[in-house]
């Protein structure tokens, strides 16, 4: 009798995308009558979702989509969510562009996300958010805008992890405040977060936006680099960074503003992960990020008094990240309709897939799935570093 | 105590391609029905994985229209580039529309993993190809080198560039000892 050995698992692709074996390629018999082809965006910020799996740790060295015959305009995003829908990890968010018809890559950076974001005009000495989930080893920023005669410091941010101050002004002669907190769970966490101004400091109101990011080196000051303020009365809230530690670095800003004028929904680059504002009394906070540097961190508002905050931070650079033996969700967001991506739309894949829709920041924390229209778009990652 | 299944055993297949769905990443679909021009002296790689050990015995490709005479290459490389094993200097065959087959390529036991194979050919004579975008070959990790020397010859390591064929040849490695 021969000796027969087992087999190994079949090694995962240098190329892995949604029409791979590990993907939808099984299930796309009915949509090969025809070849995936160059076509617009199905809506604007919306994100499809294709299940995937890899069966060993696979190096991640690039994030791919294959452009179709319009390029520019609007941004790219792809993504990795967990079988618990959960945000594993993204590409930073990159401008369509390169040539037509062709693969355009992205290599790891940070990318950011809102999860939760409010206002309370009730007198009080803290204020308590929504529940949030908070998963150990990513960066949180806590943005609080708050007023008051004279407007006080966020004194702690009670419940959760432990988060530090990292950036604060006074604006609107004293009587609002814009604030940065940061934190690095080191254990998930799931709950309410309070925003203490300790006891006696009573304000008139509050406005919040937390924020997590991915792809951050923490290790010291929680990825946190450096930060800047800025006060004034105008249409562009500006802080100004000194210069960068490192090209790969992001750059994130909170605006305060004295009104009820809303943020600009994209800002020079920036995506905008919160706009939240108050009436009585009028304020509120805006807060955009971008995935490189910009040391003039700026968004548009109507005219007010307004405080900006803005901080630098740090990156885990741009080397391949390892995706561990899992299941999952390949994700593409797209900002808008104006590049086209090369995709397939069939009906077949429609029970195979999901999307989501007017997902305005890119990426949620945690992904919530609508019934797919069987656009199977080609993205994807790959091992391979060049070419 | 659980019930814990054998390791299932899979033969190796007979042959691996470049247009395999089970072994390469293809994205695209059309039919290798295509009778495409080739580029003298240009070298194709074509990444494919394997999850069984195997020996492969020689390689096929298929010739177009023409009968122009002309010289062939294949090899396998690995995924940092360097080569495994190549074969140049194949005399490519002048019959119109035929499979054909090395006889020169040394055995080799090719482990499970990740490789490339490579295909080049010195002239501008045909060959059956599908026809896809060239995005969606380079959406399924293909690489192309050109201006390869005499022979044509298959460097080790290849120095491969973005992909910029609307078409990929029709060929691959044969694992069984008959020939086609």
């Amino acid at each position: 009798m021969s000796y027969t050995p087992a087999n190994i698992v079949m090694p995962d692709p240098v190329f892995l995308s949604t029409y791979s074996m590990r993907s939808l390629q099984p299930l796309f018999s009915g949509a090969r009558q025809s070849a995936a082809a160059s076509g617009t965006y199905a809506a604007t910020n919306r994100i499809h979702y294709a299940p995937f799996f890899v069966s060993k740790p696979y190096s991640l060295a690039r994030w791919f989509w294959l452009n179709g015959a319009t390029v520019g305009t609007d941004y790219i995003q792809t993504a990795i969510y967990d079988q618990d829908l959960n945000l594993f990890k993204s590409s930073p968010r990159t401008l369509s562009a390169g040539t037509v018809n062709s693969n355009q890559y992205a290599t790891p950076g940070v990318h950011g996300t809102n999860v939760t974001s409010g206002s309370d005009s009730t007198d009080a000495t803290s204020y308590t958010t929504a529940s949030v989930t908070l998963k150990a080893g990513v960066l949180y920023l806590m943005s609080v805008e708050n007023s008051k005669a004279t407007a006080d410091v966020v004194s702690s941010i009670d419940s959760g992890p432990t988060f530090t101050s990292r950036s604060t002004v006074a604006f609107n002669t004293n009587a609002n405040r814009q604030s940065i907190w940061s934190a690095v769970p080191t254990t998930d966490y799931t709950g309410t977060l309070v925003i203490n101004f300790g006891g006696g400091n009573t304000q008139t109101g509050a406005a919040w936006s937390l924020d997590a990011f991915y792809h951050v080196d923490t290790a010291t000051t929680d990825g946190i680099v450096q930060n800047a303020t800025g006060t004034g009365n105008s249409v562009t809230p500006l802080a100004t960074l000194a210069a960068f530690g490192s090209a790969n670095n992001a750059t994130y800003g909170a605006f305060g503003v004295a009104s009820t004028s809303a943020g600009a929904a994209e800002s020079a680059s920036y995506v905008e992960l919160s706009d939240i504002t108050a009436a009585t009394p009028a304020q509120g906070t805006h807060t955009y990020y971008r995935p490189d540097n910009d040391t003039t961190v700026s968004c548009t508002i109507t005219s007010a008094q307004w405080g900006a905050c803005a901080v630098e931070i740090k990156s885990l650079g741009t080397g391949a990240i390892t995706i561990p033996p899992m299941r999952g969700y390949l994700a593409i967001h797209c900002s808008g309709t104006t590049a086209t991506l090369f995709r397939r739309i069939h009906l077949s894949l429609e029970p195979s897939m999901y999307l989501q829709s007017s997902a305005a920041t890119g990426f949620p924390a945690t992904a919530t799935l609508a019934a797919s229209l069987g656009a199977l778009y080609v993205y994807g990652f790959t091992s391979r570093a060049t070419v | 105590m659980s019930y814990t299944p054998s390791g299932a055993y899979e033969p190796s297949f007979w042959s691996i391609g470049s247009h395999d769905l089970k072994y390469t990443e293809r994205v695209g679909l059309t039919d290798a029905t295509t009778n495409t021009n080739w580029v003298a002296n240009l070298a194709v790689y074509v990444p494919f994985t394997t999850d069984i050990a195997g020996t492969v015995y020689e390689w096929w490709w298929y010739n177009g229209t023409l009968t122009t005479a002309h010289n062939i290459a294949f090899g396998i490389y690995n995924l940092d580039f360097t080569a495994v094993q190549r074969l140049t200097g194949v005399a490519g065959g002048t019959t119109a529309s035929a499979i054909n087959n090395t006889t020169t390529w040394t055995d080799l036991v090719l482990q499970p993993g990740s490789y490339y194979m490579a295909m080049a050919d010195d002239s501008t004579r045909n060959f059956l190809t599908s026809a896809d975008a060239l995005g969606l070959y380079q959406a399924s990790g293909v690489m192309e080198q050109t201006g390869l020397g005499a022979g044509p010859a298959l460097p080790d390591p290849m120095v491969p560039l973005v992909y910029a064929r609307a078409f990929l040849p029709y060929f691959g490695m044969n694992l069984r000892t008959t020939a086609v």
